[in-house]
């Protein structure tokens, strides 16, 4: 050992009583006093603090790493004498039961390496340590990763897992799962697995899916909307996706899927995919840019066809019959009223003890995977009322080419902010606001997606606040380019 | 409006306080005593981070940010301590400062711990094992065994000092290679 300073031995003496606890008052001082006069010192303390920190940080690993009894340093190792005071039989006496001690250390070990190598440890699990105990605990996120093949890559609302028999209903960012079942909740939610390979698949909006690699990749979407960016799968063990309605097989491409109970539609946006209708067994190739679309009916070939071009306006003002896929309570025109969608609650995202946080929201789909495309220029107007003055939220779900999640975006006003807009001829006013927000102004909801791209499609349009008591109606929603508003007017 | 866990923090952002873990905790450990206290902190220390993610230029330097909410959360920590601190609040701003100035130097050392470890004899290993296994101290390990816990601790010492020295022969070795 090398002195660096003069009183080492002393200091040592003390540093080793403060990591062991059995520094007395008049110890402590001096080793205040110390440490406030000498550099060196510090250096020292330093070291051994973080090598104490160290050890009960990594303890379960330092322990399990047995030694190379072969190894050449380890007579160079030992310290200046033998530990005189502790015989053998004194060590395992104070070990305990050697064969409790070794399960511990065995089971200690498993939570480290999945724990620290892993991104097991997020922040989350972190955050959710109990506090005031000796013993690191077993990791929440831990019990998860017991084989796990994906990792939540990205998240926005809330998420639960089940394995059928373990539930997780408050899913994080960087949780390893094994293979299992996922939901989604929310309009606005969204969810994105990666597998090991890389391979990623985003669920967005409420949706639920089960997934397991057992060889091989495979899904099933009961519900909901899926992208997937597939890596090149093995030979002969292609990814495949299952929805009521069809059967998806992937050897590597990018695409999405919507499935309900009777119908599944399917986009390709790279490479091509092998698309069968569950019906009847047809088979049909998609190759890039094209959609196809499985139902129960059979009466019609399955067919890939190029998307017609979509249009850069889109009116909804709820006078006819309730659009299919939008959500919210349909009211009819009268007494001086327009037609109209009244907010209807949905589970916007979970508290951590499982407990639901509900937004009331309209929420506008129409054609799948989008129904409006984006320009620098376009307007989003909404003419909506609320019963008292509120934050209003405005969120846009993207849809990139051939259907693929591109992230929610969003804009938040207040309902005095938004211009009064009565009908003027019914001289009963009835609270109606109209707002326009520029594409410009919507915001990343996460930045996972943090580019609002022109030419991407509008797939979901949500209008909601946090409060009931709002009681939010829209009346009409309007995206256009400035030309066609300046017809419109 | 909209519950801001509507939008975590990135996953970069994630990545590296994860990364961070294991460094604030033995930065921590510096200003706070305790085995416990030291977790306390580093909660929430991870508490802070989670909120202020929005705020972290992702230009900047992750570590030495991060670092300093510890010492933050640490100073406030000690001050909510009904006991008497050890060091009063000018040493623990240099023993800070210092901590922080040394951080990358303090990765390498515990790095290079795993390795020395793996060198020392079965009997001292089994002793770190007992003395870190969660809940002991040297006070139960002594009594269980009849001895006197500074004896005990004495044992202890020089294991520690072998480690240290190994760590920068190590070191010594890798800069040299």
């Amino acid at each position: 050992m090398t002195r660096i300073f003069p009183q080492q031995d002393m200091l040592e003496d003390l540093l080793n009583g403060l990591l062991d606890k059995t520094l007395t008052e008049a110890d402590e001082a001096r080793l205040a006093r110390l440490l406030a006069e000498s550099a060196e010192a510090r250096v020292l303390y330093r070291e051994w603090r973080e090598l104490h920190a160290a050890l009960h940080w990594d303890y379960a690993r330092a322990a399990m790493q047995w030694p190379d009894t072969n190894s050449p340093d380890q007579a160079a190792l030992l310290p200046p004498g033998p530990p005189a005071e502790l015989g053998s039989a004194d060590q395992w006496a104070f070990i305990g039961s050697p064969a409790l001690t070794l399960r511990s250390l065995l089971f200690r070990a498993s939570l480290a390496a999945a724990g620290l190598v892993t991104l097991a440890m997020t922040l989350l699990a972190l955050l959710q340590l109990p506090r005031g105990h000796d013993a690191r605990p077993p990791s929440r996120t831990a019990s998860r990763v017991t084989e796990a093949i994906v990792e939540v890559a990205s998240l926005g609302g809330a998420a639960s897992w089940s394995d059928g028999g373990k539930m997780v209903s408050d899913l994080a960012l960087g949780d390893r799962l094994g293979a299992g079942t996922i939901s989604l909740e929310g309009e606005s939610a969204f969810l994105t697995l990666r597998f090991d390979d890389g391979t990623a698949v985003t669920m967005a909006g409420e949706a639920m899916l089960e997934f397991a690699s057992r060889g091989q990749k495979n899904i099933v979407l009961r519900h909901g909307t899926l992208s997937v960016d597939a890596q090149p799968q093995p030979p002969g063990r292609p990814m495949l996706i299952r929805t009521p309605t069809a059967e998806v097989e992937v050897v590597g491409t990018i695409f999405s899927v919507t499935a309900d109970s009777s119908q599944t539609q399917l986009g390709v946006e790279e490479g091509s995919v092998r698309f069968r209708r569950l019906a009847d067994g047809q088979v049909v190739e998609v190759p890039e840019n094209h959609t196809a679309t499985a139902s129960l009916v059979t009466i019609k070939p399955m067919a890939a066809s190029r998307p017609g071009e979509m249009l850069a306006n889109y009116l909804q003002t709820f006078d006819g019959p309730p659009c299919l896929r939008c959500r919210g309570k349909w009211l009819p025109a009268e007494n001086g009223l327009p037609s109209r969608a009244r907010a209807v609650p949905y589970v916007a995202n979970r508290n951590a003890d499982g407990t639901p946080i509900v937004h009331y929201g309209v929420t506008v789909r129409d054609e799948d995977p989008g129904f409006v495309i984006l320009h620098d220029d376009s307007v989003v107007a909404v003419r909506f009322r609320t019963a008292t003055p509120q934050a209003v939220r405005v969120m846009i779900g993207m849809r990139r080419p051939g259907g693929a999640f591109g992230g929610n975006f969003e804009a938040k006003i207040t309902t005095e902010s938004a211009v009064r807009d009565d009908d003027v001829k019914d001289g009963t006013p009835h609270g109606w606001r109209r707002l326009e927000i520029p594409v410009r102004d919507f915001m990343p909801a996460c930045p996972a997606y943090p580019n609002l791209t022109p030419g991407h499609a509008i797939g979901m349009l949500l209008v909601d606040t946090f409060s009931n008591e709002a009681q939010l109606e829209v009346a009409k929603v309007f995206v256009s380019r400035p030309a066609a508003r300046a017809d419109s007017e | 409006m909209p519950a801001p866990s509507d939008c975590p923090p990135s996953a970069e952002f994630l990545t590296q306080v994860t990364r961070a873990q294991r460094s604030l905790y033995g930065f921590i450990s510096t200003l706070v005593l305790g085995h416990a206290d030291v977790e306390d902190v580093l909660q929430e220390t991870n508490l802070v981070l989670w909120r202020k993610a929005a705020e972290f230029d992702s230009r900047r330097e992750f570590m030495p940010w991060a670092l300093r909410i510890a010492q933050l959360q640490s100073m406030a920590h000690l001050q909510k301590q009904r006991r008497r601190p050890l060091y009063d609040s000018a040493l623990l701003d240099r023993i800070a400062d210092e901590a922080v100035a040394d951080v990358v130097a303090a990765d390498s050392r515990r790095q290079a711990l795993a390795h020395c470890l793996q060198k020392l004899p079965e009997k001292h290993r089994r002793l770190v094992a007992a003395r870190y296994e969660p809940g002991a101290s040297v006070n139960a390990m002594a009594a269980t065994m009849g001895k006197q816990p500074k004896a005990v601790s004495e044992t202890l010492r020089r294991v520690r000092r072998t480690l240290l020295d190994c760590i920068k022969r190590s070191l010594t070795l890798d800069a040299s290679t």
